[in-house]
């Protein structure tokens, strides 16, 4: 091979087998990289506005210079992110919507782990790291070589929450309900002294069996998300307990999609369930002549304590991008996440703070002041759960969703329509 | 039964089998008008109760329809274009250039029609991504460049054309590419009409294959648009609603104006097979 | 023969255009789907793994339950579509006036889009706000789930579940205008001195559709039978936007997989679990069904065609 083909050929290899990423030595962090990094990301709208807003504040105090890029909503950002990796397009960072997505970029071998950046000098302290909420870190993290390791930073995050109608419990002299058990006590109160519709909901996976599961101490998967553990007294329970409301009491109005929002903005329902940032579009749907205060709850606690489901989105840095541009990026996601911002985010947003440290920030204290419901979210994160980190989540969904459906509509018992869904699902772990 | 009660009796099931036929796109106009509240009350009125035309520029505005439109249309124009270019030529070359092979050819082209679409979809989603064609107008355009229906119709129609005429445009000093351009297709005008048409439609309404190979609202056509419109207005129905209308519109104003050709393009298609 | 080479040149470059594209986008996407469905292969490409894929999808539940479905589709939408079809094509036969415009009316479903089309039927069957739950509310029946109902309408468990009952509806009043107007075509085909003879010798109403008209437009109802099973056989977009699920891209919903009829099981395995080799081998499988069931259809029907002339 000839001279300058050599060189060529050397540095292509030398770039290419370089570590991805390259970390300053720990102490001192280099100075920030003069680039404009991609940013492709879901939030429409207002949000999506705000967003803006947070990036230029960023682009004016920093070099690094970040390029967002709206592709719609989080399932088109999937599909565009794959399409992405099957072409070998990635962008330098995106959102993703949880570890599911995580794992499977992860599986891909798309993605470097944030906690490279982490540790590194640009990275966090033990302290730092310490301030955000550990549910939140734990949904960014997954096994890799055995050990709990971030690969996903947290960005945008909101749990599910009961809402209820205060005027109507007040009207069958009901008080919030704080178990399951008193729960379903409050649903039949309602039922016989009200003309209300006790609770209507959109009945997936999300709402109600996990997080029942959750605060009985089950889990869906075994902890290394090789097999089925939802088949067990705990999950048996949690959806015994949906099918008892919906066929033995009858205290449950199922609807399909959002269908369950329009009746409780008329005052129509007692209780729905949903997430933190629901609470602007059921206001939005109310009639001018019938407003009331939207009641927000944790969801009911089992034996276990209170769960609840994260949503939202995630943050993620490509392999595949220059060494300098995920640095890039891995300096945006930190001053992202700074207590300031984070907080600003959440006031905009409607998303939870990520640091225990927001809740002395003023500007938060002012609106919690305010308004108290603003709270409610942030303490229901303690006892949060990430939906599970397995690439083949999206296979498994549907099966524990048909699960879910079938014994809700009375076509199987639910010992059935687990054990049903247990095999199905050992299958699809197993793979090939 | 006297023929003028028989007479009566066959107006009214045909009027009631068109009743049936146009119910839901009367429901869609109707439901198009009202506001969130009455669409969304329950029994549904019959006609709103005020018509709301404001929908129609609320639901315009909520998405990019203008953008929608065009890019259905560019997708319609270029499809069409280029399925003539490309099936004028070869149902030229099977009925009046002597080529070797050509009933096998047209044989195999025909065996082609049985391979379903779900079949290409894949590997041709895995290329648009290789090739860089993913979300361009190439990937919308090119696929459907050429199809076989197209040059089976078009081959009817220059088979019909008479021998003599060419013979004497030979003598002119005229070659086939000539004789094509200047002869076959303007005396094969209905059957281009028609062939036009089908493609047109066709494009128009086609959502599979978009919906898998647009990502961005500057590349979507509108049938893709009015679903992601849907998931997008969640509980306004009425949006959703007029948006469909927008969408059905042009389709049918055209179907109107042009009905003649059309019925007999599917009819002439449907009896040879 | 330097003439006849030229010319045969001539043609093949004529022929060139249209053999690349469809070469290109139809023939090699067959045989690369076949390719890829050898592989384990998901956002990248993994393994070969052979026949396994097919194996597997022998022993898919799911995929046999969509293939039950499927039958259940094309059986219980072909006879409808065409019979109804044949009716309004004898009715539209009639000297009547108007008939331009009926015939436009039963034509219009056809070439609307059947995106429109299931968006404003799945409105119709929306439960909560539906008109078709309002007729039955007038009438004091009790509201249905429609697209969301599980439930069979012969039996609990089996197919047609309402939701699948209800897009077969929609579709038989989708296709019905499309039938009607080519067997119209095939009924003035007829040449008029057949029926003449025929009125002369004294047939007349069922006597005469039996034994002159119903032979005599056997060519357009092999054709039709053939385009509708096929169709039916691969149908797609209004199944996906009515029964796919309730989001833009339909992997949600569809009640107890009740609706998944072949082309959407390929779909979601495809687009919605990322698992594109399983998905190639699903197809090319149905591609096979599909190619084996025309060659039957040939070889029933064929014999029975009837040409004039």
């Amino acid at each position: 091979m000839r001279g300058p083909a050599l060189a060529l050929v050397l540095t292509v290899l030398v770039a290419a087998c370089g570590p991805a990423g390259t970390v300053a030595p720990a102490g001192t962090p280099g100075p920030e990289p003069a680039v404009t990094i991609t940013f492709w990301h879901g939030q429409s709208g207002v949000l999506g506005d705000r967003l803006g807003e947070l990036i230029t504040k960023f682009n004016s105090t920093h070099k690094v210079q970040v390029s967002a890029q709206f592709q719609g909503t989080y399932d088109q950002l999937y599909q565009k992110v794959v399409s992405a990796i099957q072409a070998g397009s990635v962008p330098d960072m995106a959102m993703v919507s949880g570890p599911p997505q995580t794992a499977q970029y992860w599986k891909a071998k798309a993605l470097t782990p944030v906690q490279q950046f982490v540790d590194s000098a640009d990275g966090l302290t033990a302290n730092q790291l310490a301030d955000f909420v550990p549910a939140l870190l734990d949904d960014n993290s997954l096994p890799v070589n055995g050990k709990k390791t971030l690969v996903s930073w947290p960005f945008s995050k909101s749990d599910a929450l009961l809402y209820y109608n205060p005027d109507i419990l007040q009207a069958a002299g009901v008080s919030v309900p704080k178990t399951w058990d008193e729960l379903r006590a409050a649903l039949n109160t309602v039922k016989s002294k009200t003309n209300a519709t006790p609770l209507s909901y959109t009945p997936d996976v999300y709402y109600f069996f996990l997080p029942y599961l959750w605060s009985q101490g089950g889990n869906a998967l075994s902890s290394d998300l090789t097999k089925a553990a939802f088949n067990s007294p705990e999950g048996q329970a949690a959806l015994q307990y949906q099918v008892d409301l919906a066929l033995s009491d009858r205290t449950v109005a199922i609807t399909q999609g959002f269908d369950w929002q329009n009746p409780f903005a008329q005052g129509k329902v007692a209780f729905a369930v949903s997430t933190s940032v629901s609470r602007p579009f059921i206001e939005q749907a109310m009639p001018a002549d019938k407003k009331f205060k939207v009641g927000m709850a944790p969801l009911p606690a089992g034996p276990k304590g209170a769960a609840t489901d994260l949503f939202g989105n995630n943050l993620v840095v490509f392999a595949n991008a220059p060494a300098d541009h995920q640095r890039g990026a891995w300096i945006f996601m930190k001053w992202l996440t700074e207590t300031d911002q984070t907080v600003a985010w959440s006031l905009a947003s409607g998303y939870m703070p990520l640091r225990d440290s927001a809740r002395n920030a003023p500007a938060f204290k002012a609106a919690a002041d305010q308004d108290d419901r603003v709270l409610v979210a942030l303490n229901a994160l303690k006892g949060a759960h990430g939906i599970p980190g397995s690439p083949d989540w999206q296979k498994i969904q549907p099966v524990l969703g048909d699960a879910v459906t079938a014994a809700l509509l009375g076509k199987s018992s639910v010992k059935d329509a687990l054990a049903t869904a247990e095999k199905k699902v050992n299958d699809i772990l197993a793979g090939f | 039964m006297s023929v003028r009660a028989r007479r009566l009796g066959l107006y009214v099931l045909m009027g009631g089998a068109g009743l049936v036929m146009a119910f839901p796109f009367l429901w869609m106009l109707s439901t198009s008008l009202k506001t969130e509240a009455e669409a969304t009350s329950f029994p549904p009125s019959v006609f709103p109760a005020q018509w709301l035309f404001v929908n129609y520029l609320d639901a315009w505005r909520a998405a990019p329809f203008g953008r929608y439109f065009l890019n259905s249309g560019i997708m319609a124009v270029g499809q069409v274009l280029l399925s003539i270019a490309t099936a004028s030529l070869a149902a030229y070359a099977l009925a009046r250039i002597r080529v070797p092979g050509r009933g096998f050819i047209f044989g195999a082209l025909l065996a082609t029609l049985v391979i379903p679409p779900e079949v290409t979809l894949i590997p041709n989603y895995i290329a648009m991504q290789r090739l860089g064609w993913y979300n361009t107008y190439l990937a919308l355009i090119i696929p459907f460049g050429a199809s076989v229906f197209n040059v089976f119709l078009l081959r009817q129609a220059f088979l019909q054309l008479p021998g003599e005429l060419y013979e004497a445009a030979v003598l002119e000093g005229c070659g086939h590419l000539r004789f094509l351009w200047r002869f076959a297709m303007p005396l094969s005008r209905p059957t281009l009409a028609i062939v036009a048409l089908l493609t047109a439609i066709r494009a128009w309404n086609d959502f599979q294959w978009p919906l898998i190979i647009t990502d961005t609202a500057d590349l979507r056509p509108i049938q893709v648009g009015l679903t992601i419109f849907r998931s997008d207005v969640s509980t306004n129905f009425q949006l959703l609603m007029a948006g469909s209308v927008m969408a059905v519109a042009p389709v049918a104003v055209v179907f109107f104006v042009a009905q003649r050709q059309f019925i007999q393009g599917i009819a002439r298609a449907g009896i040879r097979g | 023969m330097r003439k006849r080479r030229r010319e045969a040149i001539e043609g093949y470059l004529f022929l060139a255009p249209a053999l690349l594209i469809i070469g290109a986008f139809h023939v090699w996407p067959a045989l690369y789907a076949f390719y890829m469905s050898l592989f384990r292969w998901e956002i990248l490409q993994e393994g070969f793994v052979g026949l396994r894929n097919y194996g597997r999808l022998l022993e898919d539940g799911d995929f046999l339950r969509s293939l039950g479905i499927t039958a259940v589709y094309v059986l219980g939408t072909v006879p409808l579509e065409m019979a109804a079809g044949l009716a309004l094509a004898l009715l539209l036969h009639q000297r009547l006036r108007l008939r331009g415009l009926f015939r436009l009316v039963y034509f219009l479903p056809y070439v609307t889009s059947q995106v429109a089309v299931a968006l404003v039927w799945g409105w119709v069957f929306n439960p909560s706000y539906g008109v078709a739950n309002g007729l039955l509310a007038s009438v004091g029946a009790a509201p249905q789930r429609w697209l969301l109902e599980p439930n069979g309408i012969v039996a609990q468990n089996a197919p047609p579940s309402l939701a699948l009952a209800a897009i077969m509806l929609v579709t038989v009043w989708y296709f019905v205008g499309f039938h009607a107007v080519v067997f119209l075509s095939g009924l003035t085909a007829i040449p008029a001195e057949l029926t003449d003879a025929a009125r002369i010798d004294g047939a007349a109403g069922l006597r005469l559709f039996r034994y002159i008209t119903f032979p005599l437009i056997s060519p357009t109802t092999y054709f039709l039978l053939l385009v509708a099973t096929i169709g039916a056989m691969t149908s797609f977009n209004l199944v996906y936007v009515m029964g796919g699920g309730g989001q833009a891209f339909g992997c949600a919903g569809n009640p107890l997989g009740t609706t998944q009829v072949a082309a959407l099981f390929v779909f979601d395995r495809f687009w919605c679990q990322t698992q594109l080799g399983y998905a190639s081998a699903a197809a090319f499988a149905l591609g096979l069904v599909v190619l084996a069931i025309t060659v039957a259809n040939g070889r029933l029907f064929s014999r029975r065609v009837v040409y004039v002339g």
